[in-house]
């Protein structure tokens, strides 16, 4: 967290190409507020999260979930991945192949530890289900996620397009904010407008940014992002947030990359350009704890008391 | 009088006869709309159908017991999501959700355990394995469906309806070719089972209008850019 307040100026610099105008202001005004809490008194509040929404259930979403969270932790925060995808391995597969040195915890665990302190776990809705005939492993996973929940900043969640089906009540009101990934060809445009539209029905104040991906040249960025605005505008008479752009991978990544062996200067920089952006946009502050009721509302949302 | 049956091996043309005439033995509320689907390296989809709530079904069956069907499907399943497009154009009429992932019924005589573990591990709520026996008599022959492993969820409309009336199939399905009536039973793991799905989330189906899917349709973003660079 104390690196936070070495950003100033360098994001400053780069924010003007993520945010839409009448955000940069707001911008600032954040940037402002999260110096200037330093003497205010520790207040307990659900720990800041972000549900990110994959456009597709191949390997590549979970990647980006992946550099991501590394990208946040190196900037010094705590991150926690909690993988919520149907279709997908647990992110844990990817990370624990990667982590040199570094094990997955008990089968039994379900949040484990992977590089750079990022925390991971994994719920889909057999779990879900488990949760709601078994007593004992909804105690424990309860406890689990809380102790989690405590020694983070930030959750990330990850849920691909297709898994939103099962995980309906996760779009109402326990999450702060989503990112739907939006790349240029018109089918998975219309794919992510049906989530934005989704997410929209089941939560009219939900606050929904994008990331556009899939970039080769960079009018696209303005293109894409300006045409899923006016259309959502249009239709849902809603706004969306710019967080910023991704280039089209160079190389196809599969199950069995290593981060550590997978570089790509461009995509390194847009992400970490998106990691500064999130800080930005959720304000964290320092003095703010979790009071690890995250996963206790989202579980609330599926009928688990 | 009891009837001795004896088992006997079935043709394929035969086997796709009686699946067409009973799809809903397979699956209830299921309805073919095509069938020998060519599907480019995927191989050929035997059955298509969908349910009662639009969702689409893919139906493999095969006389020989055969791993490389797993690998057939998933890839068809795969290229019916990068087609949605042409398959909406195809079947317009047939009122097909594509937010719910294509549902995926496997038929065999047999199912390696191979086969059997590596479907465990799919987390996809939407495959079925079933066993068939084909059996003669002098004068009669039959055909018994066992279901070997299941994780389809009930769509929302199969839910609903399941809290009304008591479903008609149960896991042991007999399709007999003759005149007799299919064998209905109710067994405690299947209102278990429905207990379960009751429980477990259901979705609301977002629909797009035609103009917002017309307002994409029509996206190039190489016009756009030039249309930004004229203003």
């Amino acid at each position: 967290m104390n690196k936070l307040k070495k950003l100033g100026k360098g994001l400053e610099d780069i924010s003007y190409l993520f945010l839409s105008p009448d955000q940069e202001n707001a911008a600032e005004q954040k940037i402002k507020t999260v110096q200037e809490t330093s003497v205010k008194e520790t207040i307990e509040m659900a720990t800041k999260n972000i549900c990110l929404i994959g456009n597709s259930h191949d390997s590549r979403d979970a990647f980006l979930v992946i550099n991501l969270s590394l990208a946040l932790a190196r900037l010094g925060m705590k991150i926690a991945v909690v993988d919520m995808d149907e279709k997908l391995p647990c992110l844990n597969f990817l990370l624990g192949k990667t982590a040199e040195g570094e094990k997955l915890s008990d089968d039994n665990q379900i949040v484990s530890q992977g590089p750079f302190g990022v925390k991971l776990a994994g719920i889909n809705s057999d779990l879900i289900e488990s949760m709601l005939i078994d007593r004992a492993i909804r105690a424990k996973i309860m406890k689990e996620m809380q102790q989690m929940e405590k020694e983070v900043d930030l959750v990330l969640i990850s849920v691909s397009q297709d898994s939103l089906c099962y995980m309906n009540p996760l779009l109402r009101n326990s999450i702060e904010e989503f990112l739907v990934f939006v790349s240029p060809d018109k089918n998975s445009m219309l794919d992510s407008y049906k989530v934005i539209k989704t997410i929209f029905s089941n939560n009219p104040i939900a606050k929904i940014g994008t990331i556009i991906t899939d970039i080769e040249h960079m009018y696209a960025i303005d293109v894409v992002f300006n045409k899923m605005f006016s259309s959502v505008k249009k239709f849902l008479v809603k706004e969306l947030y710019k967080y910023g752009f991704l280039f089209k991978l160079k190389q196809e990544v599969n199950n069995n990359s290593n981060i550590a062996s997978f570089y790509d200067a461009d995509l390194t920089a847009c992400i970490s350009n998106i990691a500064q952006i999130i800080i930005l946009r959720l304000n964290l502050d320092e003095n703010v704890k979790s009071n690890g009721e995250l996963f206790k509302n989202i579980l609330n949302e599926f009928g688990i008391d | 009088m009891t009837t001795i049956f004896h088992n006997a091996l079935i043709s394929k043309e035969k086997l796709r006869e009686i699946i067409l005439k009973n799809p809903q033995t397979l699956l209830s509320g299921l309805s073919f709309i095509d069938l020998q689907m060519s599907v480019d390296e995927g191989g050929i989809i035997d059955f298509l159908g969908v349910d009662t709530a639009g969702c689409l079904v893919i139906v493999n069956f095969d006389i020989i017991s055969d791993d490389h069907m797993l690998i057939d499907v998933l890839s068809q399943m795969q290229w019916l999501k990068k087609n949605q497009g042409l398959i909406k154009r195809l079947f317009f009429s047939e009122n097909i959700c594509f937010e719910k992932t294509p549902q995926i019924v496997l038929l065999a005589p047999a199912f390696s355990n191979k086969l059997e573990d590596a479907v465990k591990q799919l987390t996809a709520k939407d495959l079925k394995l079933l066993n068939y026996k084909y059996i003669v008599s002098e004068s009669d022959d039959a055909i018994i469906f066992d279901e070997v492993f299941s994780n389809l969820k009930l769509n929302s409309e199969q839910a609903l309806k399941s809290k009304n009336e008591d479903k008609q199939l149960d896991k042991i399905e007999y399709a007999v070719l003759s005149e007799k009536d299919e064998i209905e039973e109710n067994s405690d793991s299947e209102k278990i089972e429905a207990i379960e799905e009751e429980k477990s989330p259901l979705y609301d189906v977002i629909t797009l209008t035609p103009e917002e899917i017309a307002e994409f349709m029509d996206f190039d973003i190489g016009i756009e850019q030039k249309q930004r660079a004229e203003q």
